[in-house]
């Protein structure tokens, strides 16, 4: 990506922050924001949008415009926690099997594309059933399916960065493999780290809400995924409710997870290292 | 034959206009050379796509008028391009050997340029072509079924320019084309190019920023800088030509002779072959020793196994056999023994613009290696260090100290690797091919830096070139390696008296005459030793270079 692809990408990114930012304040205050608890039952069933209940109420009268405030609180949480576990776990194995190679490689490798070929639902759906529904039973879930990614692309560029000149260079005048490891690879493949995060709390967003809606994550914690699992076995799209109780939660994992992406597009230009260039070669 | 007049080529950038080249205007004449010089950034490779009309294609946009057999064009309108590029006017480019597509053979990428400009030809007349080509660049037509990787570097620059040949072009243009190749394979391959203008009547427009090529083949001659041509007899042309490396005698400076600090003897190297288990040789019993303040030059084409040497040297690679020794004690394969001679040895290596961490300040770069042998004693302690080297290899402390390597030219970052490897206070200072990808000036003076500092500092120098004539100007003692095994030694004067390997002569000749080295391979059948055949180097020796080596 040129500096000018850049530019063009800033205000996407703000855009991208400014959604963040939201969300983020709709989770820290939700006390405050949320008009009722959305444990308690508040209303009479089914309720249409009204004064009382902007967004209706759900099967049982709980207030959806709550359930909703409070949703972001575990699809935010659990999409950052996940995204540093899954990246932190693949980076580090990435930049041990990329730095080290010969046969720690092979063998974190071979992992790796094991990860990649196992179908990705079914595989969720097995795990989520076999561990439990608890937050950080999901945060695991979603961490075990989806670091192999990141792992292959650190190791790639980390055998990039290693076949550099000044890499061999310092070795040469006496750099032992920790140094080298800390103070250049591990900077030179930071930014495509960072970029992977922000990709990975994109997916875990969607991944969570896919769960949830298939009701596979807790019925007691209070999703986007579980509002619409209930509107879907309640026939919400049978009748006018899916417009208050399927869309406001739909729309808001779309934006949660574009927020992520629209960051992350924009590190991506740091993690491009052509990044810098924008001279003509005469 | 070709008359480009009022050139101006101009790039977009940011929201501005550069002007890549000026108001330019030369003639070829038919069946000549003409030389397009100048520094990196001068505009030349723009002129070559202007001529093909290809500027658009890369952004940017030409002004002025070309006259081609008694037509005049301009650059700006629809030209019939189609018809003159390949067919007309053909080009090398830069960098030609990585310009095939690796998923397809040789003969694939050369019957495809005919299959668009000369459609009339049935597969087999293409593929007959195309062999015929090949035999012409002197390539076995066998390797119209090999695939790019399948040849080695000479060999795909014969192919491109097999390429460019094949639709019979009248002018064909060398963007750079043997830039990166060693003198011999240089020197063969522009033999047959000379040939082959000379058989087809072709006209050659040589882009360069070797002034050895254009002194040696072309009749005459465009200097570009910053996009203008400059006047002949200008301050910029002489300054130039005065900075051309030419094969010339190192001063006599103060007899330095005296104990090596750093011996290697008879080291072995030998890699195993890709997809085969036979071995090969890449050092076969070299031995070089190198003794304070004075320059050994260790000379060779590529892969002649000038870099494995030097790999074993630093203990990159464990040499099969041999024996290093460093301050009169045998380093064994003990790390801290290695280390400990690693903090002793610099070490500058050939691609500026590889060699540098990109994401460092010119400080922090140039400090490295203080804390990797924890010699740090503090950072304004460091810092003045750093100042104080970085004026010592010419760059000012306060303008460049806080850069990052890509805000810096070539020759800078040259300085820069320079400053760092001399950071340790080391006694050893190795340079692989420290000048091989600057511009002519820059190489000059960053060899009176190498000279300088060897002096200064009582360094023992290795300098590792392919360049025999930068080896000539600076280097007290050279060693020519071929093939892996060292066939001669000596100073450059003794190298010149007793130069018995047919190889050393071929050396000698490509790198000072390239017309006399077309003569010699003429007289010598291929293989054979050569003997009887004299070696002539040019008596005029750069004065001016001379003197300013020995104003040092």
């Amino acid at each position: 990506m040129t500096c000018e692809n850049k530019k063009k990408q800033l205000p996407l990114a703000l855009a991208g922050a400014v959604i963040l930012s939201i969300f983020l304040i709709m989770a820290i205050f939700a006390p405050v924001l949320a008009p009722y608890d959305p444990h308690q039952r508040v209303g009479l069933p089914f309720s249409s949008p009204s004064g009382g209940h902007l967004l209706g109420t759900n099967d049982i009268g709980q207030d959806i415009f709550s359930e909703l405030i409070y949703g972001s609180r575990l699809s935010l949480g659990l999409a950052v926690l996940t995204a540093l576990v899954s990246t932190g776990f693949g980076a580090l194995l990435g930049l041990v099997a990329g730095f080290l190679g010969k046969r720690v490689e092979s063998v974190i490798m071979r992992c790796t594309d094991f990860m990649l070929v196992l179908p990705f639902l079914p595989l969720a759906i097995l795990l989520a059933a076999m561990l439990g529904q608890g937050f950080f039973q999901l945060v695991l879930v979603i961490s075990v399916i989806s670091w192999a990614g990141t792992a292959r692309i650190v190791r790639a560029q980390v055998l990039k960065v290693k076949a550099k000149g000044y890499i061999f260079n310092l070795q040469a005048i006496g750099a032992g493999p920790w140094y080298l490891l800390r103070k250049h690879i591990f900077r030179e493949v930071l930014p495509l780290i960072t970029y992977h995060t922000m990709l990975s709390a994109s997916n875990a967003v969607l991944i969570e809400a896919s769960l949830s809606f298939l009701g596979l994550g807790n019925p007691l914690l209070k999703s986007w995924g579980s509002i619409l699992y209930y509107a879907q076995i309640r026939n919400a799209m049978l009748t006018d409710s899916w417009l208050w109780w399927v869309i406001p939660p739909g729309l808001s994992i779309a934006f949660l997870s574009a927020g992520f992406l629209l960051i992350g597009f924009y590190l991506e230009a740091y993690a491009n290292p052509r990044v810098e260039r924008g001279q003509i070669d005469a | 034959m070709l008359n480009v007049e009022g050139l101006s080529c101009y790039y977009p950038v940011a929201d501005k206009e550069v002007t890549a080249v000026c108001n330019l205007s030369f003639d070829l004449g038919k069946n000549s050379m003409l030389g397009l010089i100048g520094e990196s950034g001068s505009g030349k490779t723009t002129v070559a796509w202007a001529l093909l009309g290809m500027l658009g294609d890369l952004g940017g946009h030409a002004h002025g008028q070309f006259t081609w057999k008694g037509t005049v064009y301009d650059f700006h309108s629809p030209a019939p391009w189609r018809h003159l590029r390949w067919r007309e006017i053909a080009i090398v480019p830069q960098t030609a050997m990585n310009s095939f597509n690796p998923v397809y053979t040789i003969g694939h990428s050369l019957t495809e340029v005919l299959k668009w400009h000369v459609s009339a030809l049935g597969a087999n007349e293409r593929s007959a072509r195309a062999k015929e080509i090949l035999a012409r660049v002197e390539l076995d037509p066998q390797l119209f079924y090999s695939y790019p990787h399948q040849l080695s570097g000479g060999m795909r620059q014969r192919a491109a320019l097999a390429k460019a040949l094949i639709c019979n072009p009248k002018i064909l243009i060398l963007d750079e084309a043997t830039t990166g190749l060693d003198v011999i394979t240089e020197g063969n391959i522009l033999k047959t190019v000379a040939g082959l203008k000379k058989e087809l009547g072709m006209s050659l427009i040589i882009i360069t920023h070797d002034l050895r090529l254009v002194e040696n083949l072309c009749d005459d001659y465009v200097v570009l800088k910053d996009g203008f041509a400059q006047q002949p007899g200008s301050p910029y042309i002489k300054k130039l030509f005065s900075a051309m490396l030419q094969i010339g005698k190192k001063p006599k400076v103060a007899d330095v002779r005296g104990v090596p600090i750093l011996v290697a003897k008879n080291m072995s190297k030998s890699f195993r072959k890709p997809g085969t288990r036979k071995k090969f040789l890449a050092i076969d019993c070299v031995s070089v020793s190198l003794t304070p303040g004075s320059i050994t030059g260790l000379v060779g084409a590529s892969g002649s196994g000038k870099s494995t040497l030097v790999n074993t040297l630093f203990h990159m690679l464990r040499p099969d056999g041999g024996s290093i020794s460093f301050q009169g004690k045998t380093i064994s394969s003990d790390p801290s023994a290695i280390k400990g001679m690693q903090r002793q040895m610099g070490l500058v290596r050939q691609d500026p613009f590889d060699s540098l961490p990109p994401h460092e300040k010119v400080s922090a770069v140039v400090a490295e290696p203080l804390q990797i042998h924890s010699l740090s004693e503090g950072r304004q302690k460091d810092l003045k260090k750093v100042s104080q080297l970085l004026a010592e290899v010419g760059l000012e402390p306060e303008v460049y100290i806080d850069r990052f390597p890509h805000q810096l030219s070539g020759g800078q970052r040259q300085r820069v690797a320079i400053a760092r490897a001399l950071v340790t206070n080391p006694s050893v200072l190795v340079l692989d091919e420290p000048t091989s990808m600057l511009d002519a000036t820059i190489k000059l003076e960053i060899l009176q830096l190498i000279a300088q500092q060897a002096i200064e500092k009582r360094l023992a120098v290795l300098l590792v070139t392919h360049d025999l004539a930068a080896a000539s100007l600076v280097c007290d003692h050279i060693l020519v390696l071929h093939h892996g095994k060292s066939v001669a030694s000596g100073s450059f004067e003794m190298l010149l008296q007793n130069s018995s390997s047919s190889y050393l002569r071929q050396l000698l000749l490509a790198a000072t005459d390239l017309k006399g080295y077309w003569r010699h391979l003429d007289e010598v059948a291929p293989g054979c030793s050569g003997e009887g055949v004299g070696v002539m180097i040019p008596p005029a020796v750069s004065l001016s270079v001379a003197e300013r080596i020995s104003n040092l």
